[in-house]
């Protein structure tokens, strides 16, 4: 099955075409329902997490020209599945993603307080500094579990990598980071 | 930090590299934002040459090409200006200036090529150390070592394993499990941990995360026939000692009255700082006002042999010991490249 590039689903969006939709589903469709059970339990969550991705594109192409469209239909979905979480873990906690959570709390703790919304994009551009510090497989272990909350043995399944090798990668990496926040004076 | 804010700073990460992340690209496997693969042909006749010279003075394993250059392949990744994250200026000129050093300590190695010093030491498991690239301008000292060493890295030991039991008294846990009561952990670390056990650890029933992560050690760092012979013994007696050596130099370098250089940034060419064979990038570029401006800087470095112990019962148990084994202070020197 042929799959149109970026550009011509974006131009469908512009001349509001319901077959972007289509295209963007039949191209991007997989990751998007991925990145969103990553984080969700329930199926129909994720269903419904993956409509209203679609949604989201349709409500923001235009004005936005995004590039790549990947990364950009990937992050609405994970912005509406972790709303979603959110808000059903005020009921039940989900393990997967908790434990995600938790491993992140340990290098960016709750002692960081953030009054305003600046100062959480200054932190969300400090990581990506740092991100940008790492070595490809390092980086690529980092953004696959904390972005799309792969598992570690779906990274592992992705890479070829021994899945302890991963963890020891991965807790390397939170200390590296821990240590760099503290020297960028986000931690006091 | 609420979790939700958590998650939104997390998601809010750079678009390249989510997209970045999308498939695995095993073609850049192990490229590093510290080395620049790029060589110009320029570059390649200047190394072609240096190499040929330092063999004729006899250094024969450098031209050999067992040493690859280092000081050359350490750069910091900074992006072009119009690329920059705004508020990050202090950051970027930072590595700006660790780049000029750098640059300055390569083309100090191509001129004046100090030859690679190499000392033995028999007393940490006949391993060799050798200075293979030195810089030092009054201001900042930048070393480049090579270490080898042909002891192994990991072995399945059966010599006193009662004596080696009575020392450990930590469990070895794997990397950020703290507890390896199977009660206690989360439902999910727990399942994938299983579901990556060997063959062996499945017949055998192990199930605390300790041993299955001492097993899947063994069955990736032992050759098969080692590894059979390793689950032999477990099953004949009951326990199992597998002896880990790191080899490394430590980042505390010493001047010669045991002044401490400061601060000490290094990178494994390699792949890890514990390495039994491979280079080791060291940069102190803050130096104390002792070790600044001086014609030539005399410094030790601390060579050292860490062996660690994992023990293992078939019932489950698994302890750790670890402990210097030997260690030596080697001494160097390094003139000033602006005098």
């Amino acid at each position: 099955m042929t799959q149109l590039e970026d550009s011509k689903i974006i131009a469908l969006f512009y001349e509001r075409s319901e077959q972007a939709i289509a295209e963007l589903e039949q191209k991007y469709g997989a990751a998007i329902r991925k990145t969103a059970a990553n984080i969700l339990i329930s199926k129909q969550d994720v269903e419904e997490c993956a409509n209203d991705t679609y949604l989201g594109a349709w409500n923001t192409i235009p004005p936005q020209n995004p590039n790549p469209l990947l990364s950009y239909v990937c992050r609405i979905a994970r912005n509406l599945a972790t709303m979603r979480y959110h808000r059903n873990t005020a009921i039940k906690r989900n393990g997967q993603y908790d434990v995600v959570l938790d491993e992140l709390e340990e290098c960016i703790p709750s002692a960081v307080n953030l009054e305003t919304e600046y100062e959480a994009k200054e932190l969300s551009a400090a990581i990506s500094r740092f991100l940008d510090t790492l070595k490809y497989e390092d980086r690529f272990f980092f953004v696959r579990r904390y972005w799309y909350a792969d598992s570690i043995s779906d990274i592992a399944a992705m890479t070829h990598f021994d899945s302890h090798r991963i963890s020891v990668h991965l807790f390397r990496t939170r200390e590296k980071l821990h240590h760099y926040l503290r020297k960028e004076g986000f931690l006091g | 930090m609420r979790r939700e804010q958590l998650s939104i700073i997390i998601s809010n990460i750079d678009d390249g590299q989510i997209a970045e992340a999308y498939e695995f690209n095993s073609a850049v496997l192990g490229r590093s934002p510290e080395r620049i693969t790029y060589m110009s042909r320029k570059r390649i006749i200047i190394f072609a040459l240096a190499a040929a010279l330092i063999f004729a003075f006899g250094t024969a394993a450098y031209a050999a090409g067992w040493f690859a250059p280092i000081f050359h392949s350490i750069r910091y990744n900074v992006p072009e200006v119009e690329d920059r994250r705004p508020g990050s200026e202090e950051y970027y000129a930072e590595l700006e200036g660790k780049n000029a050093v750098m640059e300055a300590a390569e083309q100090y190695m191509n001129e004046q090529q100090p030859a690679p010093e190499t000392v033995s030491l028999p007393e940490l498991d006949n391993c060799e150390i050798t200075l293979l690239e030195r810089y030092y301008d009054g201001r900042t000292l930048v070393l480049g070592f090579h270490l080898e060493s042909d002891a192994p890295q990991f072995a399945a030991t059966y010599d006193n394993e009662e004596e080696i039991r009575e020392k450990a008294t930590t469990i070895a846990f794997a990397d950020s499990v703290e507890n390896d009561d199977i009660d206690t952990l989360e439902p999910v670390a727990y399942d994938e941990i299983m579901a990556s056990r060997s063959d062996n650890a499945v017949e055998h029933g192990l199930c605390h995360v300790s041993s299955i992560v001492l097993d899947s050690m063994l069955f990736h760092e032992l050759s098969p026939e080692e590894y059979e012979a390793a689950w032999e013994h477990l099953l004949e007696t009951g326990h199992l000692c597998v002896v880990r050596n790191d080899l490394y130099v430590s980042d505390h370098i010493l001047m010669e009255d045991g002044t401490d250089l400061g601060q000490t940034y290094s990178v494994p060419v390699y792949e890890s700082l514990a390495v039994q064979s491979g280079n080791v990038f060291f940069e102190a570029p803050e130096l104390p006002d002792a070790a600044q401006g001086l014609d030539s800087l005399s410094f030790q470095v601390n060579v050292r042999i860490v062996r660690s112990f994992y023990y293992m019962e078939l019932d489950g148990s698994t302890w750790y010991y670890s402990e210097l084994v030997s260690d030596a202070f080697v001494p160097f020197c390094v003139d000033n490249a602006e005098r």
